[in-house]
Protein backbone atom coordinates (compact mmCIF):
# COMPACT_ATOMS: atom_id res chain seq x y z
CA UNK A 1 0.00 0.00 0.00
CA UNK A 2 1.04 3.58 -0.66
CA UNK A 3 2.78 5.20 2.34
CA UNK A 4 0.69 8.41 2.30
CA UNK A 5 -2.66 6.84 3.26
CA UNK A 6 -0.95 4.85 6.02
CA UNK A 7 0.65 8.03 7.36
CA UNK A 8 -2.64 9.93 7.36
CA UNK A 9 -4.43 6.90 8.81
CA UNK A 10 -2.00 6.88 11.76
CA UNK A 11 -2.48 10.61 12.26
CA UNK A 12 -6.26 10.13 12.16
CA UNK A 13 -6.00 7.57 14.94
CA UNK A 14 -3.80 9.84 17.07
CA UNK A 15 -6.15 12.80 16.60
CA UNK A 16 -9.29 10.89 17.58
CA UNK A 17 -7.55 9.32 20.59
CA UNK A 18 -6.52 12.82 21.67
CA UNK A 19 -10.05 14.14 21.13
CA UNK A 20 -11.44 11.42 23.40
CA UNK A 21 -8.74 12.14 25.98
CA UNK A 22 -9.65 15.84 26.07
CA UNK A 23 -13.36 14.99 26.25
CA UNK A 24 -12.67 12.81 29.29
CA UNK A 25 -10.63 15.59 30.91
CA UNK A 26 -13.37 18.11 30.04
CA UNK A 27 -11.11 20.32 27.94
CA UNK A 28 -13.63 20.84 25.20
CA UNK A 29 -11.76 23.41 23.09
CA UNK A 30 -8.79 21.07 22.69
CA UNK A 31 -11.22 18.23 21.97
CA UNK A 32 -12.83 20.29 19.19
CA UNK A 33 -9.49 21.04 17.51
CA UNK A 34 -8.33 17.41 17.62
CA UNK A 35 -11.70 16.31 16.29
CA UNK A 36 -11.33 18.67 13.33
CA UNK A 37 -7.75 17.51 12.83
CA UNK A 38 -8.98 13.88 12.82
CA UNK A 39 -11.52 14.72 10.13
CA UNK A 40 -8.86 16.53 8.08
CA UNK A 41 -6.43 13.61 8.38
CA UNK A 42 -9.03 11.01 7.40
CA UNK A 43 -10.03 13.22 4.44
CA UNK A 44 -6.35 13.42 3.45
CA UNK A 45 -6.00 9.63 3.67
CA UNK A 46 -9.07 9.24 1.46
CA UNK A 47 -7.71 11.79 -1.02
CA UNK A 48 -4.40 9.91 -1.15
CA UNK A 49 -6.21 6.61 -1.74
CA UNK A 50 -8.35 8.16 -4.49
CA UNK A 51 -5.29 9.68 -6.14
CA UNK A 52 -3.44 6.35 -6.05
CA UNK A 53 -6.31 4.19 -7.35
CA UNK A 54 -8.12 6.65 -9.64
CA UNK A 55 -11.53 5.69 -8.30
CA UNK A 56 -13.88 6.48 -5.41
CA UNK A 57 -12.63 5.11 -2.06
CA UNK A 58 -15.70 2.98 -1.39
CA UNK A 59 -14.93 -0.51 -2.72
CA UNK A 60 -12.38 -2.09 -0.40
CA UNK A 61 -13.09 -2.45 3.32
CA UNK A 62 -10.13 -0.32 4.40
CA UNK A 63 -11.13 2.71 2.38
CA UNK A 64 -14.88 2.38 2.94
CA UNK A 65 -14.43 2.16 6.71
CA UNK A 66 -12.12 5.15 6.57
CA UNK A 67 -14.82 7.01 4.63
CA UNK A 68 -17.34 6.10 7.33
CA UNK A 69 -14.87 7.34 9.96
CA UNK A 70 -14.57 10.67 8.14
CA UNK A 71 -18.35 11.03 7.88
CA UNK A 72 -18.85 10.14 11.52
CA UNK A 73 -16.17 12.66 12.48
CA UNK A 74 -17.96 15.36 10.49
CA UNK A 75 -21.27 14.45 12.14
CA UNK A 76 -19.71 14.64 15.60
CA UNK A 77 -18.17 18.00 14.70
CA UNK A 78 -21.29 19.66 13.37
CA UNK A 79 -24.24 17.68 14.73
CA UNK A 80 -23.38 16.79 18.30
CA UNK A 81 -24.35 18.87 21.35
CA UNK A 82 -21.79 21.46 22.41
CA UNK A 83 -19.54 21.60 25.49
CA UNK A 84 -20.52 19.53 28.50
CA UNK A 85 -23.99 18.89 27.13
CA UNK A 86 -24.47 15.45 25.65
CA UNK A 87 -20.91 14.23 26.19
CA UNK A 88 -22.14 10.66 25.83
CA UNK A 89 -23.06 11.39 22.19
CA UNK A 90 -19.47 12.37 21.41
CA UNK A 91 -17.96 9.64 23.57
CA UNK A 92 -20.01 7.00 21.73
CA UNK A 93 -18.99 8.60 18.44
CA UNK A 94 -15.29 8.30 19.31
CA UNK A 95 -15.70 4.69 20.42
CA UNK A 96 -17.34 3.87 17.09
CA UNK A 97 -14.53 5.70 15.30
CA UNK A 98 -12.01 3.43 17.06
CA UNK A 99 -13.99 0.33 16.12
CA UNK A 100 -14.04 1.51 12.49
CA UNK A 101 -10.33 2.27 12.53
CA UNK A 102 -9.59 -1.13 14.11
CA UNK A 103 -11.66 -2.80 11.41
CA UNK A 104 -9.61 -0.92 8.80
CA UNK A 105 -6.54 -2.70 10.17
CA UNK A 106 -7.95 -6.23 10.26
CA UNK A 107 -10.02 -6.10 7.06
CA UNK A 108 -8.79 -7.82 3.90
CA UNK A 109 -6.64 -5.42 1.87
CA UNK A 110 -7.48 -6.70 -1.62
CA UNK A 111 -10.15 -5.12 -3.80
CA UNK A 112 -12.60 -7.92 -4.46
CA UNK A 113 -14.84 -6.04 -6.90
CA UNK A 114 -14.75 -6.31 -10.67
CA UNK A 115 -12.87 -3.42 -12.22
CA UNK A 116 -15.69 -2.53 -14.58
CA UNK A 117 -17.82 -1.60 -11.57
CA UNK A 118 -15.50 1.15 -10.36
CA UNK A 119 -16.94 3.86 -12.58
CA UNK A 120 -20.60 2.89 -12.70
CA UNK A 121 -22.69 5.60 -11.08
CA UNK A 122 -25.22 3.21 -9.48
CA UNK A 123 -22.50 1.03 -7.99
CA UNK A 124 -20.79 4.11 -6.55
CA UNK A 125 -24.07 5.49 -5.18
CA UNK A 126 -24.84 2.11 -3.63
CA UNK A 127 -21.54 2.07 -1.72
CA UNK A 128 -21.45 5.77 -0.82
CA UNK A 129 -24.98 5.86 0.60
CA UNK A 130 -24.33 2.68 2.56
CA UNK A 131 -21.37 4.38 4.24
CA UNK A 132 -23.36 7.57 4.89
CA UNK A 133 -26.14 5.45 6.33
CA UNK A 134 -23.74 3.56 8.61
CA UNK A 135 -22.20 6.83 9.84
CA UNK A 136 -25.66 8.30 10.56
CA UNK A 137 -26.86 5.21 12.40
CA UNK A 138 -23.71 5.12 14.53
CA UNK A 139 -24.13 8.82 15.27
CA UNK A 140 -27.79 8.27 16.19
CA UNK A 141 -26.72 5.55 18.63
CA UNK A 142 -24.90 8.20 20.69
CA UNK A 143 -28.14 10.14 21.29
CA UNK A 144 -29.97 7.00 22.37
CA UNK A 145 -27.18 6.07 24.75
CA UNK A 146 -27.24 9.64 26.14
CA UNK A 147 -30.96 9.17 26.78
CA UNK A 148 -30.28 5.92 28.62
CA UNK A 149 -27.49 7.44 30.67
CA UNK A 150 -29.68 10.37 31.74
CA UNK A 151 -32.48 7.96 32.56
CA UNK A 152 -30.43 6.32 35.27
CA UNK A 153 -30.07 9.57 37.22
CA UNK A 154 -33.41 11.21 36.75
CA UNK A 155 -36.41 11.20 34.45
CA UNK A 156 -34.78 10.86 31.05
CA UNK A 157 -34.88 13.73 28.63
CA UNK A 158 -37.10 12.81 25.65
CA UNK A 159 -35.28 15.25 23.36
CA UNK A 160 -32.25 12.95 23.22
CA UNK A 161 -34.43 10.08 22.09
CA UNK A 162 -36.08 12.29 19.50
CA UNK A 163 -32.77 13.54 18.09
CA UNK A 164 -31.54 9.95 17.92
CA UNK A 165 -34.74 8.98 16.14
CA UNK A 166 -34.22 11.85 13.64
CA UNK A 167 -30.70 10.73 12.73
CA UNK A 168 -31.81 7.10 12.64
CA UNK A 169 -34.58 7.91 10.15
CA UNK A 170 -32.09 9.94 8.10
CA UNK A 171 -29.80 6.89 8.16
CA UNK A 172 -32.71 4.71 7.06
CA UNK A 173 -33.45 7.10 4.16
CA UNK A 174 -29.81 6.86 3.04
CA UNK A 175 -29.92 3.09 3.43
CA UNK A 176 -33.01 2.96 1.19
CA UNK A 177 -31.32 5.20 -1.41
CA UNK A 178 -28.43 2.75 -1.33
CA UNK A 179 -30.87 -0.15 -1.76
CA UNK A 180 -32.53 1.59 -4.71
CA UNK A 181 -29.16 2.16 -6.37
CA UNK A 182 -28.38 -1.50 -5.70
CA UNK A 183 -31.64 -2.53 -7.36
CA UNK A 184 -30.72 -0.62 -10.51
CA UNK A 185 -27.21 -2.14 -10.40
CA UNK A 186 -28.72 -5.62 -10.03
CA UNK A 187 -31.18 -4.96 -12.87
CA UNK A 188 -28.38 -3.83 -15.19
CA UNK A 189 -25.88 -6.49 -14.17
CA UNK A 190 -28.00 -9.60 -13.57
CA UNK A 191 -31.26 -8.88 -15.36
CA UNK A 192 -33.47 -8.66 -12.28
CA UNK A 193 -33.83 -6.02 -9.55
CA UNK A 194 -33.29 -8.41 -6.67
CA UNK A 195 -31.69 -11.78 -6.10
CA UNK A 196 -31.77 -14.39 -3.39
CA UNK A 197 -28.24 -14.12 -2.04
CA UNK A 198 -26.39 -13.57 1.21
CA UNK A 199 -26.00 -9.88 0.24
CA UNK A 200 -29.77 -9.54 -0.05
CA UNK A 201 -30.33 -11.39 3.22
CA UNK A 202 -27.85 -9.18 5.09
CA UNK A 203 -29.45 -6.00 3.72
CA UNK A 204 -32.92 -7.25 4.60
CA UNK A 205 -31.81 -7.99 8.16
CA UNK A 206 -30.66 -4.38 8.58
CA UNK A 207 -33.94 -3.13 7.13
CA UNK A 208 -35.99 -5.40 9.39
CA UNK A 209 -34.00 -4.29 12.42
CA UNK A 210 -34.76 -0.66 11.57
CA UNK A 211 -38.44 -1.51 11.15
CA UNK A 212 -38.46 -3.07 14.62
CA UNK A 213 -36.69 -0.03 16.09
CA UNK A 214 -39.36 2.25 14.58
CA UNK A 215 -42.35 0.13 15.65
CA UNK A 216 -41.96 -0.15 19.43
CA UNK A 217 -45.44 0.42 20.88
CA UNK A 218 -46.25 2.53 23.91
CA UNK A 219 -45.65 6.08 25.12
CA UNK A 220 -44.47 5.44 28.66
CA UNK A 221 -40.93 5.53 30.06
CA UNK A 222 -40.43 1.77 29.65
CA UNK A 223 -41.28 1.96 25.95
CA UNK A 224 -38.92 4.93 25.59
CA UNK A 225 -36.14 2.91 27.23
CA UNK A 226 -36.70 -0.07 24.92
CA UNK A 227 -36.82 2.31 21.96
CA UNK A 228 -33.56 3.91 23.02
CA UNK A 229 -31.92 0.51 23.53
CA UNK A 230 -32.93 -0.77 20.09
CA UNK A 231 -32.16 2.58 18.48
CA UNK A 232 -28.79 2.69 20.19
CA UNK A 233 -27.92 -0.76 18.96
CA UNK A 234 -29.04 -0.11 15.36
CA UNK A 235 -25.67 1.33 14.33
CA UNK A 236 -23.93 -1.51 16.14
CA UNK A 237 -26.13 -4.03 14.35
CA UNK A 238 -25.43 -2.51 10.92
CA UNK A 239 -21.70 -2.35 11.68
CA UNK A 240 -21.71 -5.98 12.86
CA UNK A 241 -23.52 -7.04 9.66
CA UNK A 242 -20.96 -5.15 7.56
CA UNK A 243 -18.08 -6.79 9.42
CA UNK A 244 -19.55 -10.29 9.24
CA UNK A 245 -20.17 -9.96 5.51
CA UNK A 246 -16.68 -8.71 4.96
CA UNK A 247 -14.86 -11.27 7.07
CA UNK A 248 -16.83 -14.37 6.05
CA UNK B 1 -64.06 -10.51 17.18
CA UNK B 2 -63.05 -7.00 18.18
CA UNK B 3 -60.21 -8.43 20.24
CA UNK B 4 -58.96 -10.37 17.24
CA UNK B 5 -59.11 -7.30 15.00
CA UNK B 6 -57.33 -5.24 17.64
CA UNK B 7 -54.60 -7.85 17.84
CA UNK B 8 -54.26 -8.13 14.05
CA UNK B 9 -53.89 -4.38 13.77
CA UNK B 10 -51.57 -4.00 16.77
CA UNK B 11 -47.94 -2.97 16.81
CA UNK B 12 -47.30 -5.96 19.09
CA UNK B 13 -48.34 -8.28 16.25
CA UNK B 14 -46.07 -6.32 13.85
CA UNK B 15 -43.19 -6.70 16.29
CA UNK B 16 -43.65 -10.44 16.64
CA UNK B 17 -43.75 -10.86 12.87
CA UNK B 18 -40.73 -8.63 12.25
CA UNK B 19 -38.76 -10.51 14.91
CA UNK B 20 -39.76 -13.79 13.28
CA UNK B 21 -38.68 -12.42 9.90
CA UNK B 22 -35.28 -11.48 11.33
CA UNK B 23 -34.86 -15.06 12.52
CA UNK B 24 -36.03 -16.34 9.14
CA UNK B 25 -33.52 -14.27 7.17
CA UNK B 26 -30.73 -15.06 9.64
CA UNK B 27 -31.51 -18.72 8.99
CA UNK B 28 -31.23 -18.03 5.24
CA UNK B 29 -27.74 -16.59 5.78
CA UNK B 30 -26.77 -19.77 7.63
CA UNK B 31 -28.25 -21.85 4.80
CA UNK B 32 -26.28 -19.98 2.11
CA UNK B 33 -23.10 -20.57 4.11
CA UNK B 34 -23.80 -24.27 4.64
CA UNK B 35 -24.21 -25.69 1.17
CA UNK B 36 -27.51 -24.20 -0.01
CA UNK B 37 -25.99 -21.33 -1.99
CA UNK B 38 -26.54 -23.15 -5.30
CA UNK B 39 -30.18 -23.85 -4.46
CA UNK B 40 -30.81 -20.15 -3.89
CA UNK B 41 -29.02 -19.47 -7.18
CA UNK B 42 -31.45 -21.83 -8.92
CA UNK B 43 -34.33 -19.81 -7.46
CA UNK B 44 -32.85 -16.73 -9.14
CA UNK B 45 -32.72 -18.48 -12.48
CA UNK B 46 -36.42 -19.41 -12.61
CA UNK B 47 -39.79 -17.92 -11.84
CA UNK B 48 -41.17 -19.46 -8.68
CA UNK B 49 -43.76 -21.78 -10.32
CA UNK B 50 -41.03 -23.18 -12.61
CA UNK B 51 -38.59 -23.59 -9.74
CA UNK B 52 -41.18 -25.38 -7.61
CA UNK B 53 -41.91 -27.79 -10.46
CA UNK B 54 -38.28 -28.66 -11.18
CA UNK B 55 -36.68 -28.53 -7.73
CA UNK B 56 -36.02 -31.78 -5.90
CA UNK B 57 -33.94 -33.32 -3.13
CA UNK B 58 -31.79 -30.70 -1.44
CA UNK B 59 -34.30 -27.95 -2.20
CA UNK B 60 -36.93 -29.36 0.19
CA UNK B 61 -35.55 -27.32 3.07
CA UNK B 62 -35.39 -24.19 0.91
CA UNK B 63 -39.00 -24.83 -0.17
CA UNK B 64 -39.97 -24.93 3.50
CA UNK B 65 -38.01 -21.75 4.09
CA UNK B 66 -39.69 -20.03 1.14
CA UNK B 67 -43.22 -21.05 2.12
CA UNK B 68 -42.50 -19.95 5.69
CA UNK B 69 -41.37 -16.58 4.35
CA UNK B 70 -44.56 -16.27 2.30
CA UNK B 71 -46.68 -17.11 5.38
CA UNK B 72 -44.95 -14.50 7.55
CA UNK B 73 -45.13 -11.91 4.77
CA UNK B 74 -48.85 -12.63 4.31
CA UNK B 75 -49.43 -12.18 8.06
CA UNK B 76 -47.49 -8.90 7.92
CA UNK B 77 -49.68 -7.86 4.97
CA UNK B 78 -52.82 -8.58 7.01
CA UNK B 79 -51.35 -6.60 9.89
CA UNK B 80 -50.60 -3.70 7.52
CA UNK B 81 -54.12 -3.68 6.12
CA UNK B 82 -55.82 -3.86 9.51
CA UNK B 83 -53.45 -1.34 11.03
CA UNK B 84 -54.00 1.09 8.16
CA UNK B 85 -57.74 0.71 8.28
CA UNK B 86 -58.27 0.50 12.01
CA UNK B 87 -55.86 3.14 13.20
CA UNK B 88 -54.52 5.47 10.55
CA UNK B 89 -57.80 6.12 8.76
CA UNK B 90 -59.61 6.82 12.04
CA UNK B 91 -56.89 9.16 13.22
CA UNK B 92 -56.65 11.05 9.97
CA UNK B 93 -60.43 11.31 9.55
CA UNK B 94 -60.75 12.81 13.01
CA UNK B 95 -57.75 15.11 13.18
CA UNK B 96 -56.51 15.46 9.62
CA UNK B 97 -53.03 15.02 11.06
CA UNK B 98 -50.67 15.53 8.10
CA UNK B 99 -47.73 13.43 9.34
CA UNK B 100 -50.13 10.58 10.16
CA UNK B 101 -51.68 10.79 6.68
CA UNK B 102 -48.24 10.76 5.13
CA UNK B 103 -47.29 7.77 7.26
CA UNK B 104 -50.40 5.97 6.03
CA UNK B 105 -49.37 6.68 2.43
CA UNK B 106 -45.81 5.44 3.12
CA UNK B 107 -47.16 2.18 4.57
CA UNK B 108 -49.47 1.64 1.59
CA UNK B 109 -46.60 2.28 -0.85
CA UNK B 110 -44.37 -0.07 1.17
CA UNK B 111 -47.04 -2.79 0.89
CA UNK B 112 -47.20 -2.28 -2.88
CA UNK B 113 -43.39 -2.44 -3.17
CA UNK B 114 -43.37 -5.78 -1.33
CA UNK B 115 -46.20 -6.98 -3.58
CA UNK B 116 -44.07 -5.95 -6.57
CA UNK B 117 -41.18 -8.03 -5.23
CA UNK B 118 -43.42 -11.08 -4.90
CA UNK B 119 -45.00 -10.33 -8.27
CA UNK B 120 -41.58 -10.44 -9.89
CA UNK B 121 -41.35 -14.09 -8.78
CA UNK B 122 -44.56 -14.97 -10.60
CA UNK B 123 -45.06 -12.94 -13.76
CA UNK B 124 -43.08 -12.60 -16.99
CA UNK B 125 -40.31 -15.03 -17.85
CA UNK B 126 -36.63 -15.70 -17.22
CA UNK B 127 -33.99 -17.56 -19.20
CA UNK B 128 -30.75 -17.73 -17.29
CA UNK B 129 -27.38 -18.67 -18.78
CA UNK B 130 -28.42 -18.60 -22.43
CA UNK B 131 -25.21 -19.57 -24.26
CA UNK B 132 -24.96 -18.27 -27.80
CA UNK B 133 -22.25 -18.16 -30.44
CA UNK B 134 -22.26 -15.79 -33.37
CA UNK B 135 -25.19 -16.57 -35.68
CA UNK B 136 -27.01 -18.79 -33.18
CA UNK B 137 -30.61 -18.21 -32.07
CA UNK B 138 -32.68 -18.90 -28.98
CA UNK B 139 -36.46 -19.38 -28.91
CA UNK B 140 -38.40 -17.35 -26.33
CA UNK B 141 -42.06 -17.30 -25.23
CA UNK B 142 -44.81 -15.90 -27.47
CA UNK B 143 -43.02 -16.78 -30.75
CA UNK B 144 -40.14 -14.46 -29.95
CA UNK B 145 -36.64 -15.45 -31.05
CA UNK B 146 -33.31 -13.79 -30.35
CA UNK B 147 -30.27 -14.11 -32.59
CA UNK B 148 -26.67 -13.24 -31.74
CA UNK B 149 -25.69 -11.27 -34.88
CA UNK B 150 -22.18 -10.41 -33.73
CA UNK B 151 -20.00 -11.03 -30.72
CA UNK B 152 -17.49 -8.25 -30.74
CA UNK B 153 -14.52 -9.28 -28.62
CA UNK B 154 -11.38 -7.20 -29.08
CA UNK B 155 -9.04 -8.74 -26.48
CA UNK B 156 -7.02 -11.93 -26.39
CA UNK B 157 -9.75 -14.56 -25.97
CA UNK B 158 -7.55 -16.74 -23.77
CA UNK B 159 -8.33 -14.32 -20.91
CA UNK B 160 -11.87 -15.74 -20.89
CA UNK B 161 -10.65 -18.90 -19.17
CA UNK B 162 -10.15 -16.73 -16.06
CA UNK B 163 -12.97 -15.80 -13.69
CA UNK B 164 -14.35 -12.33 -14.45
CA UNK B 165 -13.23 -10.98 -11.07
CA UNK B 166 -9.63 -11.84 -11.90
CA UNK B 167 -9.65 -9.86 -15.16
CA UNK B 168 -8.02 -6.44 -15.21
CA UNK B 169 -8.98 -3.58 -17.51
CA UNK B 170 -5.64 -4.06 -19.31
CA UNK B 171 -6.50 -7.57 -20.44
CA UNK B 172 -10.27 -7.15 -20.78
CA UNK B 173 -11.83 -4.00 -22.22
CA UNK B 174 -15.18 -3.69 -20.48
CA UNK B 175 -16.23 -0.85 -22.79
CA UNK B 176 -15.21 -2.21 -26.21
CA UNK B 177 -16.52 -5.77 -25.93
CA UNK B 178 -20.18 -6.12 -26.77
CA UNK B 179 -22.81 -8.38 -28.29
CA UNK B 180 -25.16 -7.39 -31.13
CA UNK B 181 -28.53 -9.16 -31.02
CA UNK B 182 -31.71 -9.09 -33.08
CA UNK B 183 -35.21 -9.87 -31.92
CA UNK B 184 -37.71 -11.66 -34.15
CA UNK B 185 -41.38 -12.49 -33.73
CA UNK B 186 -42.89 -15.21 -35.91
CA UNK B 187 -39.60 -15.03 -37.84
CA UNK B 188 -40.22 -11.37 -38.67
CA UNK B 189 -37.41 -9.02 -37.71
CA UNK B 190 -38.46 -6.54 -35.01
CA UNK B 191 -35.45 -4.72 -33.60
CA UNK B 192 -31.76 -5.07 -32.94
CA UNK B 193 -29.23 -3.51 -30.61
CA UNK B 194 -26.03 -4.04 -28.68
CA UNK B 195 -25.38 -4.90 -25.06
CA UNK B 196 -22.29 -4.84 -22.91
CA UNK B 197 -21.49 -5.21 -19.21
CA UNK B 198 -23.94 -3.18 -17.08
CA UNK B 199 -25.55 -1.88 -20.26
CA UNK B 200 -28.43 -4.25 -20.95
CA UNK B 201 -30.66 -4.00 -23.99
CA UNK B 202 -34.44 -3.80 -23.75
CA UNK B 203 -36.40 -4.75 -26.86
CA UNK B 204 -40.20 -5.05 -26.77
CA UNK B 205 -40.13 -5.17 -22.95
CA UNK B 206 -37.64 -8.05 -22.98
CA UNK B 207 -34.33 -7.35 -21.27
CA UNK B 208 -31.12 -8.91 -22.59
CA UNK B 209 -28.34 -8.78 -20.03
CA UNK B 210 -24.74 -9.71 -20.78
CA UNK B 211 -23.50 -12.03 -18.04
CA UNK B 212 -20.19 -13.05 -19.59
CA UNK B 213 -18.28 -14.06 -22.70
CA UNK B 214 -17.24 -17.67 -23.24
CA UNK B 215 -13.86 -18.70 -24.63
CA UNK B 216 -13.53 -19.99 -28.19
CA UNK B 217 -13.01 -23.70 -28.84
CA UNK B 218 -9.28 -23.22 -29.27
CA UNK B 219 -9.01 -22.05 -25.66
CA UNK B 220 -11.04 -24.88 -24.10
CA UNK B 221 -10.51 -28.63 -24.41
CA UNK B 222 -13.54 -30.38 -25.93
CA UNK B 223 -15.18 -26.96 -26.35
CA UNK B 224 -17.71 -26.10 -29.04
CA UNK B 225 -16.57 -25.99 -32.62
CA UNK B 226 -15.92 -22.27 -32.93
CA UNK B 227 -12.90 -20.05 -33.26
CA UNK B 228 -14.50 -16.90 -31.85
CA UNK B 229 -15.77 -15.99 -28.38
CA UNK B 230 -19.31 -16.84 -27.36
CA UNK B 231 -21.63 -15.16 -24.90
CA UNK B 232 -23.86 -15.92 -21.91
CA UNK B 233 -27.06 -13.89 -21.67
CA UNK B 234 -29.79 -13.53 -19.07
CA UNK B 235 -33.05 -12.91 -20.89
CA UNK B 236 -36.02 -11.75 -18.86
CA UNK B 237 -39.34 -9.99 -18.94
CA UNK B 238 -40.50 -8.63 -15.61
CA UNK B 239 -43.67 -6.51 -15.76
CA UNK B 240 -43.54 -5.97 -11.97
CA UNK B 241 -40.26 -4.06 -12.09
CA UNK B 242 -41.82 -0.81 -13.33
CA UNK B 243 -44.16 -0.75 -10.34
CA UNK B 244 -41.27 -1.24 -7.91
CA UNK B 245 -38.90 1.18 -9.64
CA UNK B 246 -41.62 3.86 -9.55
CA UNK B 247 -42.91 3.34 -6.02
CA UNK B 248 -39.61 2.75 -4.23
CA UNK B 249 -38.31 6.32 -4.71
CA UNK B 250 -41.75 7.66 -3.77
CA UNK B 251 -41.48 5.74 -0.50
CA UNK B 252 -38.03 7.21 0.15
CA UNK B 253 -39.24 10.74 -0.60
CA UNK B 254 -42.26 10.15 1.65
CA UNK B 255 -40.07 9.10 4.58
CA UNK B 256 -37.76 12.08 4.00
CA UNK B 257 -40.71 14.49 3.97
CA UNK B 258 -42.11 12.83 7.10
CA UNK B 259 -38.75 13.34 8.79
CA UNK B 260 -38.72 17.03 7.90
CA UNK B 261 -42.32 17.43 9.17
CA UNK B 262 -41.54 15.77 12.49
CA UNK B 263 -37.91 16.90 13.02
CA UNK B 264 -38.90 19.13 15.93
CA UNK B 265 -40.40 17.26 18.82
CA UNK B 266 -43.94 18.50 19.53
CA UNK B 267 -44.22 20.28 22.88
CA UNK B 268 -40.52 20.32 23.57
CA UNK B 269 -39.54 23.78 22.37
CA UNK B 270 -38.86 25.05 25.88
CA UNK B 271 -35.98 22.59 26.32
CA UNK B 272 -34.78 22.57 22.74
CA UNK B 273 -31.74 24.73 23.37
CA UNK B 274 -29.97 22.19 25.54
CA UNK B 275 -29.52 19.20 23.30
CA UNK B 276 -29.45 21.06 19.98
CA UNK B 277 -26.62 20.71 17.47
CA UNK B 278 -24.14 23.38 16.45
CA UNK B 279 -20.70 21.95 16.98
CA UNK B 280 -18.53 21.34 20.00
CA UNK B 281 -17.30 24.26 22.05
Amino acid sequence: MNIQPVFFFSLTTVCFVSALFFLQTQRYSAEKYFLWAGCACSASALAALTHASGRMPVFADFESMLLTTFMLGVLISFGSPPGDSGTEVRRCGYIFVFILLSFCLISPQSHDQNEYLYHNVWVILFHVFRRISLALMLFASGFFFQHRKNGRKTVSDPAWNHLGRNYLILGAVCFLISEYSGMIWCQQGWGDFWHWSSVFFHSTLVLLYLMIAFHIPGRNENAAQIRSLLGGLSGVFFLAMTMIRSLL
Amino acid sequence: MKKLIDFLSSLHFSLWLLTLLIGWFAWAIVLTATGYFETFQQMNNHLMPDWLSISHGKSTLIRFWFFGLCAIAAALGINLIFCSWNKFLKITARRMNRPAMLMLAIHVVFGLVILGHFGSLLVGFRHANVRLRQGESFELQNEYRVRADAIHFVNDASVLTKPIKAMTSDEFSFESNFVQVSLYKNDLFLKSGRLSFLKPLVLDGIQFTLKNFTPPASAVKNGPNSSSAGTILFISRNPAKNLVFTLFPLMIIGIAVYLVMTWKQPGYQQHASRPSGGGTK
